[in-house]
């Protein structure tokens, strides 16, 4: 044992005095924490979706919705001439979408209450289908507000009320009771709509915001985060250390699995091989180096998220268990990629390889709603994202000892089964 | 005493080492001289239990394998590159090799080697500061720790100054003195002719043959030559009795110098190696 802690106190040593990696180590994920906390939990103005509105229709209805539209604080509208034109700004990434109202746009509002639907065109950049799907939701909120203003405008009411009368009169297969029943009907809207009418601006004044009928909406949803025994997030660094704390880890990988390289290289490995202990002792040295270094990470940027950014951490305990699961699973990966890898290039290009891989599976890339579900699957077992549910488990999500046994147990299986086979490899190395 | 026995390793369809049989005896040093390539590492590395030999075996004065935890304990080797971390001072590589090797005193033990190799001065400074003679000491220095009874030091003077170098040679040999066994592959042949109480010259993987500098000398250094200067002419010949044929020389006018050139362990080398090049 005495062999295999001079280990540990060597390459801990090491690694404090290389300061490129120390740096990596445990500087770059505290950046990336604070960094990115602080983008997502500032006070400064949120960027807007930029989309390009092509109006085709030119009427009423397409200008209040493009006022409506405009009014959002989520979007930025900027009107197009051409939907040729919007699409090249959507190809060259200036903008989310382009958005066609076509000319039929006014016809389909008069017959909305005879079953007609208001049709929209959105030309969507591939890459930003996320974006596009809020895109499409607000779209959705926007044109929906547009039955609101039919039942405030008693023209454009009466315009529709005469449509569906005329449908009802004329459609085959309707009884006499029923012809009375829609002509009730339609009749109660009349009075419903001079009740709620609203007074036309004069030409050229700006539309006022809506109020009344005209900001009625069906649904009012009240967005609230879970709150898991009233241990919600107390702000965004409380979601982006524990990323940083993931990224460190990654960050450790790359460092010990190029050490193993290295004393490889400079003979050192020969002389470790040469004392009268065990390969295995050797491996565990410097596995432990790397699990101490994991452990250091997350105390570090747990101690800096709580002391300097308000972060409240809901259990110390379980912190420590999903640090210690989250380093074995890591040091197993640094000893699977030493064990493949002989030379320190090929351990840090594979290293760089395996991170980014680990990242994007996790969700670090490429968000996991929108990955195949077989991906999806592959996900839970990624250790980047196993990572951050347990140390967010045992920050903020109030995870009970149950809870935490899966991702735990998850990250300590990835980290055993990788260290078996890595030792046996290196096992097999010559030095 | 250490026996390598009818060594045999083959990597792929290239043998290294192919039926090597060598003893060396306690309190000796004995050279390991070869060309590049003539499997002197490959020797060193099954003897330190580094590899395993295909066939033939390792005997450490009747002790088990050198893979043996116990045996190895009593070995110090010093491998040709060095092996040090550049980022720990000399008393930190020191001191970490000295637990690697589980040895009780690491105080005493360290403060002893680097004073073996005059480096107190210079403990406590990385070693990365270190000029290559310093490095060199040092790695003899991590050999010493375990104040091992066998030696194997595979070319520990390799790309130092002559001060180094001359530090080292007087310390193998007062180690040998001390009655420690000592296997010393080099290229040098003035380091084996000064130090080494018998020389192995080896090549292809085998002992080509073994004994003192005399020997040798005796069994394959030839003739002496003699070295006649008149004006610019020189001439060369090999010569069975030089005093004779000197004197000979002398007697007859128009000589303006004469040199004797007897046979040394480079002409054994080339004698028994040949002379073809080595890559």
């Amino acid at each position: 044992m005495r062999a295999t802690l001079a280990i540990v106190r060597k390459d801990l040593t090491l690694l404090v005095r290389d300061r490129g990696n120390a740096f990596f180590t445990f500087g770059f994920p505290l950046l990336i924490a604070i960094f990115f906390g602080t983008i997502f939990g500032g006070s400064g103005d949120r960027a807007k979706l930029p989309i390009v509105v092509v109006d085709e229709s030119g009427g009423k209805v397409s200008a209040a919705f493009l006022e409506d539209l405009a009014a959002d604080p989520l979007i930025s509208v900027e009107r197009g001439e051409t939907r040729e034109a919007g699409e090249n700004r959507v190809r060259r990434g200036s903008a989310l979408a382009c958005v066609v109202i076509p000319p039929d746009f006014e016809a389909k509002a008069d017959r909305l209450l005879s079953g007609a639907s208001l049709e929209l065109v959105a030309v969507v950049d591939p890459a930003r289908k996320a974006e596009g799907a809020l895109l499409s939701g607000k779209l959705n909120e926007v044109a929906f507000r547009q039955l609101g203003r039919i039942f405030t405008d008693p023209e454009r009411l009466a315009a529709s009320l005469e449509e569906a009368r005329t449908l009802v009169r004329n459609a085959a297969g309707i009884s006499a009771v029923d012809r009375l029943r829609f002509e009730a009907l339609f009749t109660a809207l009349e009075s419903l709509g001079r009740r709620f009418a609203v007074e036309r601006p004069p030409e050229g004044s700006p539309v006022p915001p809506p109020s009344g009928m005209q900001a009625w909406s069906p649904i009012h949803i009240d967005l609230q985060t879970v709150a898991a025994g009233g241990k919600q997030p107390a702000n965004a660094y409380s979601v982006t250390f524990p990323q940083g704390m993931a990224w460190g880890m990654m960050s450790c990988v790359l460092a010990f699995a190029s050490s193993l390289a290295d004393e490889r290289r400079r003979g050192t490995l020969r002389r470790l091989a040469v004392a009268p202990i065990r390969r295995w002792q050797i491996l565990l040295g410097k596995s432990l180096a790397c699990v101490m270094t994991g452990m250091a990470i997350v105390t570090l940027l747990a101690v800096v998220a709580s002391v300097g950014f308000s972060v409240r951490i809901g259990s110390f305990a379980a912190l420590a268990v999903a640090g210690l699961s989250s380093s074995i699973c890591f040091a197993g990966i640094m000893m699977l990629l030493a064990g493949i890898f002989r030379t320190e290039g090929g351990a840090q290009g594979a290293g760089r390889a395996a991170i980014l891989v680990l990242a994007m599976i996790g969700g670090g890339s490429i968000q996991i709603i929108f990955m195949p579900r077989f991906m999806q699957v592959i996900s839970v077992f990624s250790p980047f994202s196993t990572t951050i549910y347990a140390v967010e488990g045992a920050i903020w999500r109030g995870f009970g000892p149950g809870e935490m046994a899966w991702p735990c147990a998850i990250l300590v299986a990835i980290g055993v089964a990788c260290f078996a086979v890595g030792a046996t490899l290196f096992r097999r190395v010559e030095v | 005493m250490l026996r390598l026995e009818h060594l045999v390793r083959r990597f792929g369809a290239v043998t290294a080492v192919g039926g090597l049989s060598l003893e060396v005896r306690r309190g000796e040093v004995l050279g390991l001289l070869g060309p590049n390539g003539a499997g002197k590492s490959t020797t060193l590395a099954m003897a330190i239990g580094l590899l395993e030999p295909d066939s033939g075996r390792v005997a450490y004065d009747g002790l088990g394998s050198p893979r043996s935890a116990s045996v190895r304990a009593r070995i110090g080797y010093a491998p040709q590159s060095l092996a040090l971390y550049d980022e720990l001072t000399g008393l930190e590589n020191l001191r970490f090799f000295a637990r690697l090797q589980g040895i009780r005193n690491v105080r005493d033990r360290v403060d002893a080697a680097l004073d073996r190799v005059q480096l107190t001065p210079r403990a406590g400074d990385r070693v990365r500061t270190y000029s290559g003679g310093m490095q060199r000491r040092l790695n003899l220095a991590v050999a010493l720790l375990n104040d091992p009874e066998f030696l194997l030091l595979d070319e520990p003077t390799a790309g130092v100054d002559p001060q180094s170098r001359n530090n080292i040679l007087e310390l193998v040999r007062s180690l040998a003195d001390e009655g420690r066994t000592i296997v010393y592959t080099t290229h040098y042949m003035e380091e084996a002719a000064r130090i080494c109480h018998r020389i192995a010259v080896m090549d292809h993987g085998r002992i080509l043959d073994v004994g003192t500098l005399g020997e040798l000398i005796a069994r394959h250094g030839g003739a002496t030559a003699l070295v006649v200067e008149r004006g610019e002419v020189h001439e060369r010949k090999l010569v069975a009795d030089p005093v004779r044929e000197l004197a000979a020389v002398l007697s007859g006018g128009g000589v303006t110098g004469v040199r004797v050139e007897p046979p040394d362990l480079e002409t054994v080398f080339l004698s028994l190696t040949g002379r073809s090049l080595r890559d």
